[in-house]
């Protein structure tokens, strides 16, 4: 649903003169499907080994009791991630600027708790607002 | 279409009511609502990168651009 609800805002962010990219620990056959599947064009890019999810500090282990259900859903995050250790990245959204800056960001302990789109492109709107004074 | 957040609730009313194709019981929700709780109460997501830092760079990243996909 994020995915979708992002793709909603693609020209609007190319327009501002940004990207989105979404990242995901699933190797690449996984997201290629959906990609297909919703018509997208946004970029979905493999974290692979959540390295970049470790870096922002997002990666999390998961319970046991929670992998036995994700195993008795037959969601094996193992062979999703290609690793052994049952981790998840905080679902997270930020807006960085040209230098690599945070200028925006949104962390949720809590999966089903997302920001919304129109959030994300006012801060984008601010940003380059922001820039222009500054220039 | 309505926002994200209530297209996310609508979606999360119907799972815990054991709606198909999930026909999730209450024992599965119980769970997720535990694992959600313990994790909020980690405090992970305030040790996460915040405004002002620099974000790291891609690592390693493989792509799916729609090109590819």
């Amino acid at each position: 649903m994020e995915l979708e609800a992002l793709q909603g805002i693609y020209s609007e962010v190319k327009a501002l003169g940004a990207q989105i990219v979404v990242l995901t620990p699933e190797l690449e056959r996984y997201p290629r499907a959906l990609h297909k599947k919703l018509k997208l064009t946004l970029d979905i890019l493999t974290d692979l080994h959540l390295k970049t999810a470790e870096q922002f500090r997002l990666a999390y282990v998961l319970p046991d009791y929670l992998r036995e259900l994700y195993r008795s859903f037959g969601n094996a995050l193992d062979r999703f991630h290609d690793e052994p250790g049952f981790r998840l990245p905080m679902p997270a959204r930020y807006v960085i600027d040209k230098h690599g800056i945070i200028r925006a960001a949104d962390v949720s302990a809590n999966y089903t708790i997302r920001l919304e789109p129109s959030d994300t492109l006012n801060a984008l709107r601010a940003l380059k607002t922001n820039a222009r004074q500054v220039a | 279409m309505g926002s994200l957040q209530s297209r996310l609730g609508e979606f999360k009313r119907r799972f815990e009511a054991g709606a198909p194709p999930y026909n999730a019981t209450h024992e599965v929700i119980e769970t997720m609502h535990r694992a959600t709780a313990e994790l909020e109460g980690l405090g992970l997501a305030n040790k996460a990168l915040k405004i002002g830092d620099r974000a790291p760079q891609l690592v390693q990243s493989r792509s799916c651009r729609s090109e590819f996909c």
